[in-house]
């Protein structure tokens, strides 16, 4: 039960909050984060379109041999990544549960603005509680 | 607590957001190129403290229907530490103290409405920001107050978050 780290990206593919979880992960700058976050959801946009089934909901889960990446995208255009261990299971379950911390302690933070970097304290705090949690 | 049959039931989430808007709502109302910075807050306090009051009176009235009557000012509020405070914020409060000569001091350990806030330097600047939202509070202890026969002050600080205290001024004598 491994997770890596946790990307949100918001409504304009603009990356608001990133955190690595494990410290075995190569470091990379902050300008490449927004080049991955972007990249994806361009990826995400023209997988949505290209599909064979109509009306689909663009990329959910992407797998290889080292990593898995699954994306939950919100009915406001909100994407959460999950970058997590091939093996792991219910990263669903993780991701709903990021969500509701998310709406907690992002959405009802007086002091946030929606749509910008997320800066808040309590969520860092508790996604951190939470991922320790379940490790 | 007071099973309504006509109750009809909603979202908890919305009063938060409702409270939360309440104050960059009454700072664009107040606004006023001319006024200094303390006059301004000045003005928003008295604007939000005012709905408060207004709300205040109204749940006292509303939820002192069924009870028995009052027998003196500890009763009152003992009344808004346990009836009031579990009906706007869920809980009651956590801690009241009195000096018997009028003065009393609610403390809520986890205040709801602070329970979400963080900024993103945290401490003693979270705290100074999170002050005007419990001016509504405020408001809202002294209309119910007001309206059960106690004339008084409110006061709020936070000395940590989310601890709120709020301190209480009675005008009478409370013998």
């Amino acid at each position: 039960m491994v997770v890596y780290s946790l990307y949100i990206l918001n409504k304009a593919a603009g990356l608001i909050y990133q955190r690595d979880f494990n410290d075995g992960l190569q470091k990379l700058s902050s300008n490449d984060y927004l080049v991955l976050s972007g990249t994806f959801h361009a990826v995400h946009a023209i997988a949505s379109r290209i599909s064979p089934v109509p009306s689909s909901s663009g990329i959910e889960v992407l797998e290889t041999d080292t990593f898995r990446l699954q994306c939950f995208q919100t009915l406001t255009g909100t994407k959460f990544l999950l970058i997590s261990d091939p093996r792991q299971q219910s990263s669903d379950t993780i991701l709903r549960r990021i969500y509701e911390l998310y709406a907690d302690y992002v959405i009802k933070n007086p002091f946030y603005q929606i749509e910008m970097p997320v800066r808040c304290e309590l969520f860092d705090r508790h996604l951190a509680a939470y991922i320790k949690a379940i490790s | 607590m007071y099973p309504d049959p006509h109750a009809i039931y909603l979202n908890l989430s919305c009063l938060d957001f409702l409270l939360m808007e309440l104050i960059p709502m009454s700072e664009r109302v107040v606004e006023d190129g001319r006024i200094g910075e303390e006059e301004r807050k000045g003005a928003v306090f008295k604007h939000v403290e005012g709905l408060g009051y207004r709300v205040g009176q109204g749940l006292a009235e509303r939820f002192s229907q069924d009870r028995p009557r009052f027998t003196d000012v500890l009763d009152v509020m003992k009344f808004v530490c346990k009836d009031l405070w579990q009906l706007v914020f869920r809980k009651q409060i956590d801690n009241l103290k009195t000096n018997h000569r009028g003065v009393y001091v609610l403390t809520d350990s986890s205040f709801r409405l602070l329970m979400r806030m963080s900024t993103d330097v945290g401490g003693l600047d979270t705290i100074t920001r999170a002050q005007p939202y419990l001016w509504f509070p405020c408001g809202v202890i002294r209309g119910a107050l007001a309206n059960l026969g106690v004339q008084a002050t409110v006061v709020a600080e936070i000395t940590g978050m989310p601890v709120a205290v709020f301190h209480v001024q009675t005008m009478r004598q409370d013998n």
